[in-house]
């Protein structure tokens, strides 16, 4: 397997496209997957025309984040391409429009595309609409139906934090509110999933929740108990204590499902970016920064450590991590780098969840880095 | 990322708490699918399945990431399957967790399947209930198809039983007149004419017996009008009093001042003597006290639930009319059976009693109530609706149809498919100095009327024939004489005429049965008009 990385701050969208994707095929030579990553100030239909115009018959997969991640940094405007070719690959792509409508028959219907069920050692890449409500339910149909010998791994589409609207691509064309997705054979894939949060006091209980809303932690209004745990916080500044104190709910092996208030209304309940169920248990969390970077590193081993030859590091982080890190983002990143292997390419974007799993079952995560890794010589 | 004791303390703590959780809450599917959600959320369950072992191969009501025909988890390496019985069935949970099962985490897995085990019987026995009241509800229904059915075959043979015994004295009667009038030597006018009026007189309880029964239908003749319920009842109270056994004291509560009701108060005083009646007879031959109270309720919905009339009143004001007695009382089943015809708990049976008196509040729209118990004597309560447009009570209308002389000479074509209904017409339209003409049908009627339209005056047409109903005809009629005036009869009351007609209005109405007097005053009204 060759793979090729390109990437283009050019402010033209076709430019950008040309130059990232001519930089990308000239290490991997015609590929039989191509992966896109644009931010929302690009006409996102003009990119991915150039990008198609340029990869021959190559199956194609991506979405439009809040950011690019490259080796040399974070681009807030970018359009960045990895391409992968080897004849022992075989790739599907699906792109399921009803993602708004119908989570759950979008996860059906992808899952019919991409692979037969029962399958061993193919990888899954999902890349949703992050605002998109029934993200864990579409995730949910499609793992019924492709089963856990696969290995599932994306991000959620977001626009650079307009909250607006969302872009998902397929060789077949550009969508809003979808999901793209992708099944690729014929190489090893290493995922690896973490974020370094760390519960913080007690537990609480979602008494009452709406999807993405929570109305009541421990029976009271949720806005009163957040705030009373972290001392008093003004619902104004809201936003920034979310960031800085997520909540989290943990599995048996004491691993965080985070989920990532963005804020508060009137009736004192509390937005969340992803739905969490009513009655589960949750934590607030706490993370200082090297909390973070040390998680990062310990993602980016634990997805190399699957993979006897990697060829290429494929990279979601929260959008939210990045907000919070701040300028220290650049230590997650180096992190990551150091972890890989300064030869490693490496491309990722800067998502709106994240797709992973601790176990081999894939969940919605936010404020998590999700890393998959890309190695030559078909499944370990 | 190893985790140390503490923060694996905390996890198991928070997955306690959320375990706890977990419980049927109504919909089976909602369960299964909690059921899942804590699986791979809380233990990273790779697979699942919730299966009912029957004797045969599982029975997977719930899964996830089990292609069609896979084997179930438990089958594989790291799995964990928990296993009861429920109601003759096996029930299993299977998990595939990809990692062998730690010593720590066993309680939990063990308390995980004890709270699935736990919300699928509660599931289970849920439904078991739902099945249980749906048969119940199919059954009872059967049971009552079966007792209205039995009703039908009591009220037939109720019918027939009186009916025969009247019957059999108008023929008798007849029989002896026809006797009398040709015996030689015998003085044939007051022999005849004796035997006559005990004919006459059976004929008329034949026609209360079919009034009762209309009332009973809720099809009866009403002739509403603006009462005050506690006057009517006190003008009758003489016949109250009369109607009850020496050693029953009558006690009268009556509201004044209360609203006028829209009643007919004919038919009413048919209630109130129904049920007098039945409160004397409850207390028998002992010493006791019936109480007849009248007075201004409001009802909600949920209190007229309890009406035993099918068809609920609307909430509202309604003026009660309540009968306690002191007698016996009734049993469960005797006051279910109160209001089916002809049921009666004395070997003397009075007919239609209580359930003409539910057709007379059906007809009203009103509701009624009854309360017993064996030895805790019986209160029937019926309820009249106050209407928003309370009038004010008025006089009743006078009973006797006035007598009229009619038309010498005008031609009237009967209509009517019963033989002895037509000849009698034609006999007291004759006596009455009518020339007649004859029809056994709708169809010969309107040929007739074309074929000699000129010479009709007027048309008596029955409602109810073969061939062409009265309905058409009258249509038909019409169309060939459009001035011609017709009288349509019917042993149904004129508001089920009313309703035949759906809005083609008829001119006049002859409630059958009717007699000479009748006739001459609605054929003089009609020819005039």
């Amino acid at each position: 397997m060759k793979v090729g990385v390109g990437w283009s701050t050019l402010p033209s969208a076709t430019e950008a496209a040309l130059a990232s994707v001519e930089r990308a095929l000239e290490t991997s030579g015609p590929p039989a997957l191509t992966i896109l990553f644009t931010t929302d100030a690009y006409d996102q239909a003009s990119v991915l025309d150039a990008v198609r115009g340029s990869i021959g018959s190559s199956r194609l997969v991506g979405f439009c984040g809040a950011g690019l991640l490259t080796a040399e940094g974070v681009f807030r405007q970018a359009v960045g391409v990895a391409t992968l070719s080897g004849s022992e690959l075989s790739v599907r792509t699906s792109l399921q429009a009803s993602m708004a409508s119908d989570p759950a028959r979008a996860g059906i219907l992808s899952a019919e595309e991409l692979g037969i069920p029962g399958e061993e050692g193919a990888a899954i890449l999902v890349l949703p609409d992050g605002f998109a409500p029934g993200v864990t339910e579409m995730l949910r149909s499609l793992y019924d139906r492709l089963g856990p010998g696969v290995r599932y791994l994306g991000g959620g589409a977001g626009d650079n934090l307009r909250f607006f609207k969302t872009w998902q691509f397929t060789e077949r064309g550009v969508e809003s509110g979808a999901v793209a997705s992708a099944s690729v054979r014929g190489a090893q894939i290493g995922c690896a999933i973490g974020h370094g949060w760390k519960p913080k006091g007690d537990l609480l209980v979602v008494t009452r929740s709406q999807g993405k809303r929570i109305l009541e932690l421990d029976a009271r209004p949720a806005f009163e108990v957040y705030s009373g745990r972290l001392g008093g916080i003004h619902p104004k500044s809201f936003p920034e204590w979310g960031m800085r104190y997520p909540l989290g709910t943990a599995d048996i092996r004491g691993n965080y499902l985070i989920r990532d208030p963005v804020s508060v209304r009137l009736d004192q309940s509390i937005d969340l970016v992803t739905e969490i169920p009513e009655n589960a248990v949750a934590h607030i969390m706490e993370g200082t920064v090297d909390d973070l970077v040390d998680a990062a590193s310990l993602v980016a081993r634990a997805a190399l450590a699957q993979v006897a030859s990697p060829r290429f590091a494929l990279v979601f982080d929260c959008i939210s991590r990045y907000l919070y890190l701040g300028e220290a983002y650049a230590r997650e990143l180096r992190a990551m780098r150091e972890s890989f292997g300064e030869d490693l390419p490496m491309l990722g974007a800067l998502s709106f969840g994240e797709i992973g799993g601790y176990t081999d079952y894939p969940q919605f995560h936010n404020k998590t880095l999700a890393v998959g890794v890309f190695g030559s010589g078909g499944p370990p | 990322m190893k985790k140390s004791v503490l923060e694996l303390m905390i996890a198991e703590l928070s997955i306690l708490h959320e375990l706890a959780s977990l419980a049927f809450k109504g919909s089976l599917e909602d369960f299964h699918r909690d059921c899942i959600d804590l699986a791979t959320r809380l233990f990273g369950a790779r697979r699942i399945a919730i299966a009912w072992e029957d004797g045969g191969s599982p029975r997977i009501a719930a899964s996830l990431g089990l292609p069609p025909g896979a084997p179930l988890p438990a089958d594989s390496q790291g799995g964990f399957s928990h296993r009861f019985a429920d109601r003759g069935e096996r029930g299993v949970l299977f998990m595939e967790l990809g990692h062998p099962v730690e010593k720590r985490e066993e309680r939990l897995y063990a308390f995980f399947a004890r709270k699935v085990e736990d919300g699928l019987k509660a599931a289970r026995g849920a439904e078991h209930r739902a099945r249980m009241e749906r048969e119940k509800a199919d059954l009872e229904r059967q049971v009552l198809h079966v007792q209205k059915l039995e009703s039908l075959g009591i009220l037939a043979g109720g019918i027939a039983h009186d009916f025969n015994n009247l019957l059999t004295a108008v023929e008798g009667n007849l029989d002896l007149a026809l006797l009398s009038l040709g015996a030689p030597g015998a003085s044939p006018a007051a022999g005849a004419a004796d035997f006559i009026r005990q004919a006459m007189a059976a004929a008329r309880r034949a026609e209360d017996l079919t009034r009762q029964m209309l009332a009973y239908s809720g099809k009866g003749r009403f002739i509403k009008q603006w009462v005050d319920l506690s006057a009517l009842v006190e003008e009758n109270a003489h016949l109250l009093h009369a109607s009850l056994s020496k050693r029953v004291g009558l006690t009268l509560e009556l509201s004044t001042g209360l609203p006028g009701i829209l009643i007919d108060p004919g038919q009413v005083q048919q209630v109130v003597m129904n049920l007098i009646t039945n409160a004397s007879e409850a207390i028998g031959d002992r010493d006791g006290r019936v109480t007849l109270a009248t007075r201004l309720v409001h009802c909600d919905s949920d209190e007229l639930q309890g009406s035993r009339l099918e068809e609920k009143p609307d909430p509202g004001d309604f003026i009660a009319l309540e009968v306690r007695d002191t007698g016996v009382g009734m049993d469960d089943e005797t006051v279910r059976r109160v209001f089916d015809p002809f049921f009666s708990t004395k070997f003397t049976g009075r007919g239609l009693g209580m359930s003409a008196v539910l057709g007379i509040l059906r007809g009203h729209q009103g509701a009624i109530f009854i309360e017993s118990g064996l030895d805790r004597g019986t209160t029937v309560r019926v309820l009249f609706p106050v209407l928003a447009a309370s009038g004010s009570p008025a006089e009743p209308p006078s009973a006797e149809p006035e007598r009229a002389p009619g038309r010498p000479g005008a031609t009237i074509l009967v209509i009517d498919d019963e033989e002895p209904v037509r000849l009698l017409c034609r006999s007291m339209l004759e006596h009455s100095g009518y020339r007649v003409l004859t029809a056994a049908d709708g169809r010969e009627g309107v040929d007739l009327l074309r074929a000699g339209s000129s010479r009709v005056d007027g048309v008596l047409l029955d409602l109810t024939m073969p061939q062409m109903d009265g309905v058409r005809a009258f249509a038909e009629l019409r169309r060939i004489r459009p001035e011609v005036k017709i009288l349509v009869t019917s042993g149904y009351s004129e508001q089920e005429v009313v309703r035949q007609f759906q809005g083609r209005g008829h001119e006049a109405f002859l409630q059958k049965p009717f007699g000479l007097a009748a006739l001459q005053a609605a054929l003089a009204k009609l020819l005039s008009a």
